[in-house]
């Protein structure tokens, strides 16, 4: 009989389209034809011998693809058999939240009315905001971007929230913590943030840790939370909980400000990437500032925080496209703003294919970036401020050298003392001169290690030492002549 | 094969078609003229199919049935081109294969999805699966250049 192949189906027939197959049932005639194309079993049955769904088989007109048809459907003379598939599919089902969660939540009309503006949106709902409502999502840090992302989940309506930080408010933080406010000084930021959700919506349950995500107590942070939102501002943190979050299968929302830029992406999303893939290892301590020491433009942790609350949002919807796999870079100052992509690394430690991290452990920090004292090498000699302070009241001969960034000096000026950024160290170290001590200074005393290894590294052979504690260290010296001057 | 390429006027159709049927999904066929490479699908037209699932579902789901294929695929063949692939509007979501498409898809076509929000489409992308049981992989596409 004539047997005709959808052209769809070609690519297991070798691009035939029509066949001369002999058979007194469908059943037979299909034996046959796989007889003649070996290839053609895997593509119309499934590993137990079952057609695959997609198949459909033609009898003339009628579809035979039942299997008692094909069993006992006589072959009448003339016939043509035709193999099609079935081409279907389904619209994908996103969201972070079950159909159960969803179902279980009830809204009544002070839930309509005060969620209308998302009602309104054909692509949220009632469905949509039931999914939020339903949604648990932790918040780790409830500093710059925190305030954002807090605020917006509250007002979106978020039904669980949880605020893990473990700082006190200070003044310095309300330029752009705006969450936190003057009466809240001295406050745990986890707390004062717990209040403004509160303040929001009383429905939202919001559970404040006021402690520090560590390796220990990670997982149990964030376990049986939906999604969680990176708001800290250091690598030990950030990395930490993205050991945990992929670990324990929550996606991430992603964010990170830096003076007037900032970055948005979604780690650990289906088959996405994670931040590991991305950035195997941060950068070493002190060559990169944070935001409190590297300062930011107020309403900069506004827009990365809102973005990632967007974010967060859309995930717990299931709607839109998402930045998973996409990282999106926002520059206020030069008014850049994109989308690039990135990818999910097979060699990743951690979620690649043959990993090796199995546990979220304290990662030694200085160790990863290769920073840390090694007892082979040369130790680093150190001056407490108070010998630092000692040697510049004797007026000993030395050369001080500040390796801080120009906004840093500007801040804390350190007198007599020569600025060289890290960077230019190797290139000047001319300007050192070898039968002198050289001190070298820095906000914290980390990156002068590294300024003072790099120096070695580039053949300086001269007496250096590093402040201890750096210039922050010095605040409380008093030198005899400031003194005096009283 | 890894590259499609697809020319504007393929691209135009698919996204008529899948405006036109939003808010449900529309869905269709692709051809190219020509047999192609392994590396390489040109995309030269595309049609709609009607979208067979219940006026209730067609938002989240499509199905073209075999007979609207076998028809589809007569005509065609007569005109001298080749189905290369299928293609289908996902509304308000994004353009990546749903399980559910994956489990549906045909191994060696080449599926184009293309997302529109709010009745506007966005960008196409290509998926295909390789064989019967391996998860759909994103293809590269490229528009055609004018010549």
């Amino acid at each position: 009989m004539k047997v005709i192949i959808s052209a769809t189906l070609r690519y297991f027939f070798g691009h035939t389209v029509e066949e001369e197959i002999q058979g007194d049932t469908i059943n037979e005639v299909l034996a046959n034809l796989i007889r003649k194309y070996p290839e053609a079993k895997k593509g119309l049955y499934d590993e137990s011998g079952q057609l695959r769904e997609f198949i459909r088989i033609f009898l003339n007109d009628s579809d035979v693809t039942e299997e008692a048809e094909r069993l006992k459907t006589r072959i009448p003379e003339g016939a043509t058999l035709q193999l099609l598939p079935l081409i279907a599919g389904g619209a994908p089902e996103d969201s972070l939240i079950s159909e159960e969660r969803r179902k279980a939540v009830n809204f009544d009309d002070r839930d309509i009315e005060r969620f209308n503006k998302h009602l309104l949106l054909r692509e949220i709902g009632v469905k949509g905001q039931k999914r939020i409502r339903a949604a648990k999502v932790v918040v780790v840090g409830a500093g710059a971007l925190g305030s954002a992302v807090i605020q917006y989940l509250a007002a979106a309506g978020v039904g669980t929230i949880k605020i893990i930080d473990f700082d006190e408010v200070s003044v310095g933080n309300l330029q752009s913590q705006v969450i936190h406010s003057l009466r809240d000084v001295k406050r745990p930021k986890a707390a004062s943030a717990k209040d403004t959700v509160r303040n929001i919506d009383r429905n939202i349950e919001v559970i404040a840790e006021n402690k520090k995500l560590d390796a220990e107590n990670a997982e149990e942070l964030i376990e049986g939370f939906d999604l969680v939102i990176d708001c800290t501002d250091n690598y030990p943190a950030r990395y930490i909980l993205n050991d945990a979050c992929i670990l324990n299968g929550i996606p991430v929302v992603y964010g990170a400000i830096y003076q007037f830029e900032g970055i948005v992406t979604v780690f650990g999303y289906r088959d996405g990437p994670c931040l590991r893939c991305v950035f195997p290892a941060p950068p070493s301590p002190g060559l990169v500032p944070t935001c409190a020491e590297g300062g930011t433009i107020s309403p900069l942790a506004g827009i990365v925080g809102s973005l990632q609350t967007s974010e967060a949002l859309k995930l717990i919807m299931g709607i839109g496209e998402h930045l998973s796999g996409r990282l999106l870079t926002v520059d206020t100052l030069g008014l850049h703003s994109g989308i690039r992509k990135i990818h999910h690394n097979c060699s990743c430690p951690l979620c690649g294919d043959n990993p090796v991290i199995s546990e979220v452990s304290d990662f030694d920090y200085e160790e990863l970036c290769g920073l840390k004292e090694n007892d082979e090498e040369t130790p680093i000699e150190g001056l407490t401020p108070e010998e630092l302070a000692h040697r510049i009241e004797n007026q000993d001969p030395m050369t001080i050298i500040d390796v801080r960034e120009p906004h840093e000096r500007a801040l804390q000026y350190f007198l007599g003392a020569i600025p060289i950024p890290i960077g230019q160290l190797a290139r000047r170290k001319k300007e050192l001169n070898p039968d002198v001590d050289t001190i070298i200074i820095c906000r914290e005393g980390k990156r002068s290690i590294l300024a003072i290894n790099t120096l070695r590294e580039a053949g300086y052979q001269g007496p250096l030492y590093n402040l201890k504690g750096g210039v922050n260290a010095m605040k409380d010296i008093v030198f005899s002549i400031e003194s005096g001057r009283l | 094969m890894s590259t499609i390429q697809i020319t504007s006027e393929c691209l135009q159709r698919i996204r008529i078609h899948s405006e036109l049927m939003y808010p449900n999904e529309g869905c269709g066929l692709l051809f190219s003229e020509e047999q192609n490479s392994d590396e390489r699908v040109l995309l030269g037209s595309a049609v709609g199919i009607i979208n067979r699932k219940e006026s209730e579902t067609a938002r989240k789901a499509y199905l073209i049935s075999p007979r609207d294929l076998i028809r589809a695929e007569t005509e065609y063949r007569r005109k001298g081109v080749l189905i290369s692939g299928i293609f289908h509007s996902h509304p308000d979501k994004p353009a990546v294969p749903s399980e559910e498409d994956g489990n549906w898809m045909i191994p060696g076509i080449v599926y184009g999805i293309l997302p529109v929000y709010g009745g506007t489409a966005g960008n196409i992308r290509f998926w295909m699966k390789r064989s019967a049981d391996e998860k759909p992989t994103e293809l590269f596409a490229e528009a055609q250049k004018k010549e």
